[in-house]
């Protein structure tokens, strides 16, 4: 028996080292501190501490309005995507799923109960086969049934849950809205998708809304747009947010066609509009035809099979990414917390450990409201006895701590009561130079953005000085180059230097989760513009070239009369507020600049103006700037949309001072031919034109092209990408500290250990429960 | 005797009156907030309002307030938690779970804090002017003047992380009487003792020192009386007059929570109920919370007022306009 025991344990160290040998590697934006994790102790607890701000009111999967941290270890999804074992990108794995979901649509089609298209092949069904091991924490069975009823209360309309949406909208379940709805009568539905199109409205009553969010204010309402200095006019004068924002919904006339179709002309700034331009704030009468449970598309055909019925059809990573859970809940428990007001029905299922049950890797078993969760490990999950999941989830316990204080958090992190401290505030610069700091990526990225219009530099340029000078390409390639980003980003504490447009945070497969930032057009493109073999030479910043572009854009503009040699370089540079980030931020590119123009003609002629501007962006869109720091952000998993910014005026009329991107040309080499577009229809073309659905690598090739046309203009230097960071104790180490989106570092699942409870207490008093991180 | 009951009697109405009043108030006003359902795309919007028509936020102000004090009455139902707290709990279990945790601070801070703070106030009062007053004097200043959240961080830094003394968070759990608990409130405690033992020490300081300088503590040592004795019975009780309500004010104070104190230390208390049912729009909760609030305030009032009588029966309660 024991002999027994130690080949298990061996059997156990074995494969969680092999596991962890395929990706041991520790990034260069990695904790170096964290890296390791030790063989597993048989028998031996590790828990993972860390705190939360508060608990959460309810973790019921169909009413909870956030995701809360405690179904994340409780519950698991039919598929969920994991680290690959090359730790950088992730991969599906089957879990409360049997094998990839079977399309079968080929079955359904021309059904005409599902109104599926007699020729579609693929995407509208799908058979899903049950986990058979599956089961909730007290060992009772989870099979269809399980699904089926959770699904019919997720959808109820007694019910009215939060998340039902997610299940006709994410998850497009043929007449589960039908079911949904089946008691609401009409509903408000807006006209106008994201995508462009009009819903056919038929004969419907037509609203428009300047209280609710519509495509024509990029899903916000006109409400929130609205400013004092612009607001809304009709062609009479009249401030339409007065005359029809007391109602969600007015009711359509010609007058009202009228009027918001003169406000809209002025809104997307165009000469002419079309004379059904008011659709894109438009909402109609929705009716739908109420349907029963029985005849929506989720219905079991085995014991432990569902077949997924969708009215319009997902690719398998969709399908599998929006399948989720299904909306499991346990039975017993929802309905014993069932009470009812007047028509509407609503349960207490999973507020407490009481009223819930797990069926994940971990249970709940206790949770004091405000103060403390304790999540241990189910015992009748299936995969700890599977052999599918060797190597995952040594955690054996879980605890989160309620401490709303930042500074209490540090204190309890320092005493090795925590595993997790998220950073923020002084704490950034603090340890910023830690060995065990992690970086959460974020799509936000930042970008010199210099005015190179003549019109609008000439405008605010006076005696004695010249703005003009900054429409001279190798002056603003001097200051580009004059920038050391990775010494901005030290003194600032957190971000990443970007180099290109996009960051590696942009993915263009999301089924392998690669980023565009890999592929090899964008690598191509980095390495010409910096004129590097290597991509990992790149830092953007060169003292001596960019003293040389400098004073080489000095002469030119001498000489082609921009300045003359006494006139001074004001740069006017606004900024939100004065706040002390926004004056390191200017002191910065000042001091880049004196750095750089020290022992030339220019030294101390050049002076960056802080120019404090709550109008910020009615600055940046009238030109009244010389230098500012734009920031623009996307989908990350549509790098190809991040182009909006630099070549349409819809969220940055900036964009076309000094440079017409509809009339200036771009020549791109696709598969052997030579195609040549303005940069605006370079744009369309791939977002939503003829390359929107072509192959990645044409895409990826039209992308880094429009960067690499982009960069050369040097109008907009890429500065840095924004991150958010934590410290991660030493007690626990993940396979890799490169962020991958989707898995993130690897989570709980991956997540090993350098010392177990017993160990950790003790290495926490031997050092006075006072730990070093920085 | 008769007097003093008709006047209790009287200020209970009245309380009751106001109760009403500032009930009444607060329903009109946080349903006449604006923007108070979410906004938003597809169906979240459209369920919210589903649940709040069920729960009668549709019907017109005057229809929901009677629905409201209807519930109350027959039912005393205060309605459930819909934001803040646990999902569907009634507001009234709620703040019956929350209020342990800060009464068992409160009450330990009281506790200590109120014979300390006499006891140095006695002391300070007769060393007055002495190197011993000097130091209280200071310390007492200090005290006042620093806010409690300065020495709760100084407390929890220096006793529980430098230290390692105590805990620094308090523990989790709901047993108050736990050697574990016990000792986790200690920071706690003692960062909401401080500005309390300064208060009382100050005021117990002015007070006997001026009763010290009376004639009639003149007139009782003349009388035989010793020191001890005449600051006993006489100083100490007439200086109690204007302590004596401050003491009862920490007592029924104990029912509300120190929002920075809690926070800080980790506190599952009431203290941040009040504000979080506002930001979260928790209507039940925001109005129960506010009812409560009410309640020991006008409650405290009422206890100190009656508290003057009992102290010094040369004040009466109720007694008219030729009472004497």
């Amino acid at each position: 028996m024991k002999g027994k025991t130690r080949l298990k344990a061996l059997t156990a160290m074995l494969l969680g080292a092999s596991m962890l040998a395929g990706c041991a590697k520790t990034g260069d934006s990695g904790s170096a501190g964290n890296a390791g994790g030790t063989a597993v102790v048989e028998g031996a607890t590790y828990t993972y501490n860390f705190s939360q701000y508060d608990t959460p009111t309810t973790f019921n999967p169909h009413d909870n309005d956030i995701v809360d941290p405690i179904t994340e270890y409780t519950e698991i999804g039919m598929w969920t995507l994991i680290l690959n074992d090359t730790c950088d990108g992730y991969e599906w794995f089957c879990e409360m799923a049997a094998s990839e979901p079977e399309d079968v649509t080929a079955q359904y089609a021309g059904d005409e109960k599902w109104d599926i298209p007699a020729d579609a092949t693929e995407g509208y069904a799908w058979k899903v086969t049950l986990n058979p091991d599956a089961k909730w924490e007290d060992g009772t069975p989870i099979n269809a049934d399980s699904y089926i009823y959770s699904m019919q209360n997720m959808l109820s309309p007694e019910m009215n849950n939060y998340n039902a949406s997610n299940y006709y909208s994410k998850l497009p379940i043929k007449n589960a809205e039908n079911y949904y709805k089946s008691k609401q009568g009409a509903s408000k539905a807006a006209v106008a998708s994201d995508f462009g199109e009009y819903a056919d409205y038929g004969d419907s009553k037509l609203y428009v809304s300047f209280t609710l969010p519509t495509v024509a204010f990029y899903d916000y309402s006109a409400e929130d747009y609205y400013s004092d200095s612009e607001p809304y006019l009709n062609e009479a004068g009249e401030d339409l947010l007065d005359k029809y924002g007391s109602e969600d919904y007015v009711e359509v006339t010609d007058e009202v066609i009228a009027d918001v179709n003169y406000m809209l002309k002025d809104w997307y700034m165009m000469d002419e509009i079309d004379e059904t331009s008011y659709l894109d704030m438009a909402f109609y009468d929705k009716v739908l035809e109420p349907k029963t449970f029985e005849e929506v598309g989720f219905f079991k055909t085995g014991d432990y099979e569902l077949t997924v019925i969708l009215y319009s059809p997902l690719s398998p990573y969709f399908f599998k990414y929006y399948s989720s859970t299904y909306a499991l809940v346990n039975e017993e428990k929802y309905e014993a917390g069932k009470t009812q007001t007047g028509d509407m029905i609503k349960t207490n299922y999973a507020t407490s450990a009481d009223t819930y049950k797990s069926f994940g890797p971990y249970k709940l078993v206790s949770m004091q409201a405000d103060k403390e969760f304790r999540l241990t490990k189910n015992e009748n999950w299936y995969g700890w006895t599977d052999g599918r999941h060797e190597g995952q989830f040594q955690t054996t316990d879980i605890v989160a701590t309620v401490v709303e204080d930042s500074s209490t958090t540090e204190l309890l992190f320092l005493q090795g009561k925590l595993d997790y401290y998220a950073l923020a505030g002084n704490a950034l610069s603090k340890y910023q130079g830690s060995d065990f700091i992690i970086y959460f990526p974020n799509p936000y990225i930042y970008f010199l953005n210099i005015n190179n219009d003549v019109d609008s530099l000439m405008s605010r340029q006076e005696e004695g000085e010249s703005r003009l000078i900054l429409t001279n390409l190798e002056f603003r390639k001097g200051i580009s180059l004059s920038l050391d980003r990775s010494k901005f980003l030290a003194q600032q504490g957190y971000g990443k230097p970007m180099y290109g447009y996009v960051s590696d945070m942009f993915v263009y497969d999301v089924e392998t989760g690669v980023s565009y930032r890999d592929s090899e057009p964008a690598i191509e493109t980095l390495k010409t513009f910096y004129g590097v073999s290597d991509i990992d030479e790149i830092t953007g910043y060169d003292l001596d070239a960019a003293r040389e572009c400098l004073v080489n854009g000095y002469n030119q503009a001498l000489e082609e009369g921009l300045c003359t040699e006494t006139d001074k370089f004001v740069f006017d540079y606004p900024t939100w507020t004065n706040e002390a980030g926004y004056v390191k931020e200017v002191n910065f590119i000042q001091d880049s600049l004196d750095a750089a123009t020290a022992g030339t003609p220019l030294e101390g002629r050049i002076t960056v103006n802080m120019v404090v501007n709550e109008n910020f962006y009615d600055a940046l869109d009238n030109g009244e700037y010389d230098l500012c720091m734009a920031a623009w952000n996307g989908s990350p998993s549509n790098p190809y949309g991040l182009m909006e910014f630099f070549v349409t005026d819809y969220s940055s009329p900036q964009c076309y001072l000094g440079f017409d991107p509809e009339s200036e040309t771009l020549e791109i080499e696709l598969n052997g031919e030579k195609v040549t577009k303005t940069y605006f229809d370079w744009y369309n073309a791939l977002y939503s034109g003829e390359y929107a659905i072509a192959d990645s690598d044409i895409r990826n090739q039209i992308l880094a092209s429009m960067e690499l046309g982009l960069l050369q203009k040097y109008r907009d230097c890429p500065f840095w990408s924004a991150s958010s960071s934590a410290l991660l104790g030493r007690k626990v180490s993940y396979p890799t500290y490169d962020y991958v989106n989707e898995v993130s570092f690897g989570g709980i699942r991956f997540m090993t250990y350098n010392y177990t409870d017993e160990e950790w207490d003790k290495y926490c008093s031997e050092n006075n429960y006072q730990l070093n991180y920085q | 005797m008769g007097k003093m009951w008709t006047y209790i009697l009287k200020r209970i109405l009245l309380m009751l009156m106001v109760c009403f009043i500032i009930m009444t108030i607060c329903f009109v006003m946080i349903r006449m907030l604006p923007d108070q359902l979410p906004r938003g795309n597809g169906d979240y919007a459209s369920a919210v309002l589903a649940m709040r028509k069920a729960w009668g936020y549709d019907e017109p102000i005057l229809t929901q307030y009677v629905i409201f004090l209807k519930k109350i009455f027959t039912e005393w139902d205060w309605g459930v938690c819909t934001k803040v707290g646990t999902y569907l709990n009634p507001v009234t279990n709620h703040i019956a779970e929350k209020l342990p945790a800060t009464i068992a601070i409160n009450l330990s801070s009281v506790v200590i804090s109120v014979p300390l703070g006499l006891a140095f106030g006695i002391y300070a009062a007769l060393k007055k002017n002495k190197w011993q007053d000097h130091i209280i004097s200071v310390l007492t200043m200090l005290f006042i003047s620093v806010p409690a959240y300065i020495y709760a961080f100084l407390v929890q830094y220096y006793f529980g992380y430098k230290l390692g003394w105590f805990p620094i968070i308090m523990a989790s759990s709901t047993n108050y009487f736990s050697w574990t608990m016990i000792k986790s409130m200690i920071l706690p405690v003692v960062s909401m003792s401080f500005g309390t033992i300064a208060g009382l020490m100050r005021s117990t300081r002015a007070e006997l020192t001026e009763t010290l300088t009376s004639d009639y503590m003149l007139l009782a040592r003349a009388k035989g009386l010793t020191r001890r004795q005449a600051i006993l019975r006489h100083a100490l009780r007439n200086s109690m007059v204007p302590i004596m309500p401050m003491i009862i004010s920490e007592f029924v104070m104990i029912l509300s929570g120190s929002l920075i104190i809690e926070k800080i230390f980790g506190v599952p208390g009431i203290g941040s109920t009040y504000v979080a049912s506002i930001l979260e729009r928790d209507y039940s909760l925001f109005l129960a919370v506010s009812m409560f609030y009410t309640v020991i305030g006008l409650a405290a009032t009422l206890v100190i007022d009656l508290s003057y009588g009992l102290i010094d029966p040369r004040i009466r309660m109720g007694g008219g306009k030729n009472n004497e």
